[in-house]
């Protein structure tokens, strides 16, 4: 099991495999936990108050986004969505192309003369790959 | 009222909030109307801000780099506002779409359907000028 770095939600909880979301909200003095209904939101599901606290500017603080991040790999299980071994390869294919586009999108990347090329192979997959999701959670 | 600021004060402004929303920040498509808190309405769709920078800064104006799209969006529904997390999923800000428009961030259509590509239709201009909102 990788270990938890503290970097990115997607570390610990991928929505699209999951009928809920986690959301970290700092307020009244500390980090709160906070896991919302993908379709229905507004009030959470279920809050877990860190007791961190939360000061100016610690967005990016990977101590307590670790803590957060094992409390959502504790809860993440009870709301995985019912077809979610079925969705996984597609949308594993779907995240590793996303990223890749991801990466050619940065900034600070170098253009490579078969940027187009690879694009287009990458919107080829994720047309296949996003048809096979849609057939599998039937929309 | 009008207000108005110097380029440096706006510049400063803005790298603060260029600052917070860091790399790869999730940008989120929802229904419904926003609230201080997050996690208003429907997930619609979730985007990725540049994994090298969010934007860039000129003369108190903010443009974002590239977004990446989702390419499968998350449910049906319609558009109704944004919402901005760090990429570990801290709730920055949430605010209006502007669809089709320059203010802000704008993507191509509020009607969504369960699996399509979302996508920003432009970049994302933030200034600190009096009726900007940020």
């Amino acid at each position: 099991m990788p270990e938890i770095r503290g970097y990115n939600i997607k570390e610990v909880w991928d929505k699209k495999l999951s009928t809920a979301e986690p959301l970290i909200v700092r307020e009244n003095g500390t980090w709160k936990c906070c896991v919302y209904d993908k379709g229905v939101s507004s009030v959470p599901l279920e809050t877990h108050d860190t007791g961190l606290p939360h000061v100016t500017g610690d967005e990016y603080d990977c101590e307590k986004l670790k803590v957060c991040f094992e409390w959502f790999k504790s809860v993440r299980d009870k709301y995985a969505d019912e077809k979610i071994e079925e969705m996984k390869p597609f949308l594993a294919t779907i995240r590793q192309a996303e990223g890749e586009l991801h990466e050619m999108n940065a900034v600070d990347r170098k253009p490579k003369p078969d940027d187009a090329d690879r694009r287009n192979q990458l919107g080829a997959v994720l047309t296949e790959a996003k048809a096979k999701l849609r057939q599998v959670k039937g929309v | 009222m009008t207000i108005r600021r110097t380029d440096a004060l706006r510049t400063q402004l803005m790298t603060t909030l260029n600052t917070q929303r860091g790399t790869s920040a999730e940008v989120q498509v929802r229904s419904g109307t926003n609230a201080g808190t997050g996690g208003q309405g429907t997930l619609l769709a979730e985007l990725t801000g540049n994994a090298s920078a969010w934007g860039t800064i000129s003369n108190g104006v903010l443009t974002s780099n590239a977004i990446t799209a989702d390419s499968s969006a998350d449910a049906t529904g319609t558009a109704g506002h944004y919402q901005i997390n760090t990429s570990g999923s801290v709730f920055l800000e949430s605010g209006l779409l502007d669809v089709g428009g320059t203010d802000g961030v704008s993507i191509d259509s509020t009607s969504i359907t369960s699996g399509q590509t979302v996508q920003m239709s432009g970049n994302w201009v933030n200034t600190a000028a009096y009726d900007d909102g940020v």
